[in-house]
C-alpha cells in the first residue's frame, strides 16, 4: 500500500513533528508511514483524512501486490 | 482505540525502574569490590532480583509518546524475546557439552531472564529507531 502523506503534508506546509503532534503519535511513526514501512490503523487513517481534509482513498492507495 | 491494547504502567514508572536499576548496580559494585563483607551468594541473589524487577518495570512502562506503532513494536520484541528464550534453552545444553563435556549449563533462570530482557530492550529500541 502506498500513500501520499508526504505530499499532503507538504501542501499544508507541515513538518513531520507538526503532523505527529496533531495525530498524537511520535515523529518516527509519521516517518515510518511516509516511507511505507508502517501501515496505520483505520483510526489513524481517518485522523489523517480529517487533518488533510481529503478522503482516506486519496491518501492511501492499494498496490497490485496487496 | 486503546481498549484492545496491553495495559501498561504510566511513563512515570520509568523513574522507579531506573532507581531500582541504579540500586542493583550498586549492589553489584558491593559484591565485586567486597567493601562490605556480605556473602557473595546473597548479594548476587539481591542483584538479580532487583535488576529483574527494574527491567520488568522498564519493559512494562509506557514510552514518552506511546502510540500504536510502539505497541506493535513492543509485541514484536516480546515475540522475538520468547523465541530467543526457547532457542537458548534448547541450544545451550549442546553448547555446554562442546565446551564442558556435560549437558549441565551454568546459567540459571535469573540469568536467562536477564539476557532475555537485554534481548527485548535491544530489539525494541533498535526497531523503534531504524524501522
Amino acid at each position: 500500500m502506498k500513500n501520499s502523506i508526504k505530499v499532503e503534508r507538504a501542501k499544508k506546509d507541515m513538518t513531520q513533528e507538526d503532523l505527529a503532534k496533531l495525530l498524537g503519535v511520535s515523529r518516527q511513526t509519521v516517518n515510518s508511514m511516509e516511507k511505507n514501512r508502517y501501515a496505520p490503523s483505520t483510526i489513524l487513517a481517518l485522523k489523517l483524512s480529517a487533518i488533510f481534509k481529503c478522503s482516506v482513498n486519496e491518501i492511501f492507495q492499494l498496490e497490485e501486490t496487496d | 482505540m486503546e481498549s484492545s491494547d496491553i495495559k501498561l504502567l504510566p511513563h512515570k514508572f520509568k523513574i522507579v525502574g531506573y532507581v531500582l536499576l541504579t540500586i542493583s548496580i550498586l549492589f553489584f559494585g558491593i559484591a565485586v569490590t567486597e567493601i562490605i563483607s556480605v556473602e557473595k551468594k546473597i548479594t548476587k541473589n539481591i542483584f538479580f532480583d532487583l535488576i529483574l524487577i527494574a527491567f520488568l518495570i522498564l519493559a512494562l512502562s509506557k514510552e514518552k509518546i506511546e502510540d500504536e506503532r510502539s505497541m506493535k513494536l513492543r509485541l514484536v520484541a516480546f515475540a522475538a524475546t520468547f523465541l530467543y528464550g526457547v532457542l537458548f534453552a534448547v541450544v545451550s545444553p549442546f553448547v555446554s557439552i562442546l565446551f564442558h563435556g556435560s549437558f549441565e549449563t551454568d546459567i540459571n533462570a535469573s540469568q536467562l531472564l536477564f539476557t532475555m530482557f537485554l534481548w527485548y530492550f535491544g530489539v525494541f529500541y533498535f526497531m523503534k529507531k531504524f524501522n
